[in-house]
């Protein structure tokens, strides 16, 4: 059975009675120990449906409008809001960019993590939340664990912050688990502990990612799958070796040959996308990414491409309306 | 060309109410290199290397603690205001965050005359015209010039950033972190954008960036720098294939490759975090990370010796 099954979700931001389309149309799934990347550039809606899932979304500004969400076979949409924030912290846990801003600055980290227990596992004794606790920063790599519990997050870097994040995220072995750039702050040498670490972590408790990122290099290194988002939509979904190998839609072929590479022959112009991505308040009809792609036809500028064979493109599959 | 030797810039760091100074925050300790017309230096490390700090020392907006800065083997005295204003018109920065970067109250028209004004470059009613040039240079060519920066995406705000740079048309052009702020496929224009500049107006360039892809893509040169110092600096070709120092080593494996072909090869992984700048350790300041560490690194600062010609290095562990 799949951990997630998101079918057809559709978020809008509404502002008075005008009503802004974040997300159109976003289906995923997940299974466990399965990790899925989900890739895009700034305002796509990646964290949108990060937010989304987890029953985050800051409502009533914005708010989901359709679709269904179901986690472990069960509807989300469904459950009352106490229900919800039963499975948040439990079987579903979310990391976020910057850890600084998810953890409370005036208050000892070993009594924010112990929060976690006190409120998903009430009958845990203290002594037994501790040891749990020190086993938890142990398994994420944090040396010293019994006397970084006694610290408060400013005293720590940036990387054990993270690892913090990760272990309290990790704590109740969650069935799914959102990483939402969680390695983007983060220096390249202490990016590459934390992509290790969830890898493994992930492979051994059978937790099933969603991974959040900008960075294509991220996901080529420990994603099994990939979702490209743009605009709002996915336009893209395939295996990792697949997308990387031959990329089918044009924006994803785009980005490919946009980033520099460090085995690629420097000083020569990098391929580029031109303009930029739009807003979601611009009026554009048919596939979004039209305007920008240099193989748009008339099909392209007047209807919505289909998701068919990974990707919703016109120059891909058997495209009718 | 622009000449740095022995650059040191020590931040006291200072306790109590009398605000004593107990220490120094080394940001900069003893770094030399050398800047050619036409040609970029990257500059690379990961972050509270020293990178930006090297960049502010070099424009003059902080004070150098020691060391020898020298345009076309002219000393650049910072006491000297007239001779300072001549040196800043040829050396210009560009900052990371376009945003903050660009006085959000100006029109864009003012934003572009502002370094002309100053440095009295033109007369008035010339300024219209290089204005209009300038912005064609970057891309931007019949923007309206009363446009305020939040009209603008941040790919073109870094355009504006640019242009200001080059308003007084210098001949050197420090980048500090100039994309990291933008999205992968605005990345790519902006690049570009910087490399054709550097082309038709022969500019020496100082690329500063935490991403070795970037690095590799513009550099003619690397420095890689830790904790205030330079711990590598050779042709770019060079450095990436023959990389000599184990932190050179140790970043080229960590960064992350867009082919997942690539995703089991063998890494040399760094353990721990970066010491604190304030507090560095004795010796070489890579010792507590270091995979080939010896007893000579715990006691001594490695030399920064000239390897292999024009390959520098400092390392005991090399041979």
């Amino acid at each position: 059975m799949s951990v997630l099954e998101i079918e057809a979700l559709s978020v809008d931001a509404v502002d008075g009675t005008q009503a802004v389309p974040l997300l159109r149309g976003v289906d995923l799934t997940l299974s466990p120990g399965e990790t899925l990347g989900l890739a895009g550039e700034s305002g796509s809606g990646k964290t949108l449906t990060g937010l989304a899932i987890m029953g985050l979304l800051p409502q009533p500004a914005v708010r989901m409008t359709q679709g269904t969400l179901r986690f472990q076979g069960q509807s989300l949409t469904t459950l009352s809001p106490k229900a919800r924030q039963q499975l948040r912290g439990s079987a579903m846990a979310m990391i976020f960019q910057e850890p600084m801003t998810a953890l409370n600055p005036v208050q000892r980290v070993g009594s924010q993590l112990a929060e976690l227990y006190q409120i998903h596992r009430p009958n845990l004794s203290s002594s037994t939340i501790r040891q749990e606790l020190i086993q938890g920063l142990a398994n994420v790599g944090v040396s010293e664990p019994e006397r970084r519990l006694t610290s408060y997050p400013h005293e720590l870097s940036g990387g054990l912050r993270q690892r913090m994040m990760i272990a309290m995220a990790l704590a109740l072995k969650p069935r799914l688990l959102i990483c939402d750039e969680p390695t983007t702050a983060l220096d390249v040498t202490i990016q590459a502990q934390v992509l290790d670490l969830i890898r493994t972590l992930s492979r051994e408790i059978g937790t099933a990612v969603l991974f959040i990122t900008h960075d294509l290099g991220v996901l080529a290194e420990l994603a099994d799958r990939v979702a490209v988002m743009y605009a709002g939509r996915i336009v893209e979904e395939q295996s990792v070796w697949d997308i990387f190998a031959s990329p089918k839609h044009p924006y994803t072929q785009g980005l490919l040959r946009s980033i520099p590479r460090l085995d690629q022959s420097a000083q020569t112009r990098l391929a580029i996308i031109p303009g930029q991505v739009p807003q979601p308040t611009e009026p554009l009809s048919g596939c979004r990414f039209h305007p920008r792609c240099d193989q748009a036809t008339a099909l392209c500028r007047h209807t919505q491409p289909r998701m068919i064979d990974g990707a919703a493109c016109h120059l891909f599959g058997e495209q009718t309306c | 060309m622009l000449a740095v030797e022995d650059l040191r810039v020590h931040f006291p760091i200072q306790a109590g109410v009398l605000k004593r100074t107990v220490g120094f925050v080394k940001a900069v300790d003893g770094v030399s290199f050398q800047l050619q017309r036409g040609q970029t230096l990257g500059l690379v490390g990961e972050s509270g290397c020293g990178k930006s700090t090297v960049a502010k020392a070099l424009m003059q907006v902080i004070a150098l603690t020691s060391g020898r800065v020298s345009l076309d083997g002219v000393p650049v005295m910072s006491g000297d205001r007239v001779q300072l204003q001549a040196y800043r018109r040829k050396v210009q920065l560009v900052f990371q965050d376009p945003g903050e970067s660009l006085n959000g109250r100006h029109t864009l028209g003012e934003i572009l005359a502002e370094p002309m004004e100053i440095h009295g470059v033109g007369e008035a009613t010339q300024r219209d015209a290089l204005i209009q040039q300038l912005l064609m240079d970057v891309g931007l060519g019949n923007t309206p010039l009363t446009r305020y920066p939040h009209e603008f995406s941040g790919g073109q705000r870094q355009r504006i950033g640019i242009a200001r740079a080059l308003a007084l048309d210098p001949e050197f052009l420090l980048c500090d972190e100039p994309v990291s702020a933008l999205d992968v496929s605005v990345q790519a224009q902006i690049l570009n954008l910087l490399m054709d500049l550097q082309a038709s107006r022969g500019l020496g360039m100082m690329m500063i960036s935490h991403d070795l892809s970037v690095i590799r893509h513009v550099s003619h040169t690397v420095g890689v720098m830790y904790l205030g110092q330079m711990m590598e600096y050779a042709p770019a070709e060079r450095l990436f294939s023959e990389p000599l120092h184990p932190y050179t080593e140790a970043l080229l494996d960590a960064v992350p490759r867009p082919d997942p072909r690539l995703r089991d090869r063998p890494r040399r992984a760094l353990v721990g975090e970066l010491p604190s700048a304030s507090n560095p350790p004795p010796g070489c300041p890579f010792q507590t990370r270091c995979p080939r560490v010896m007893p000579r690194c715990r006691e001594h600062r490695p030399d920064f010796r000239e390897w292999a010609p024009a390959h520098w290095i400092a390392c005991h562990a090399v041979d």
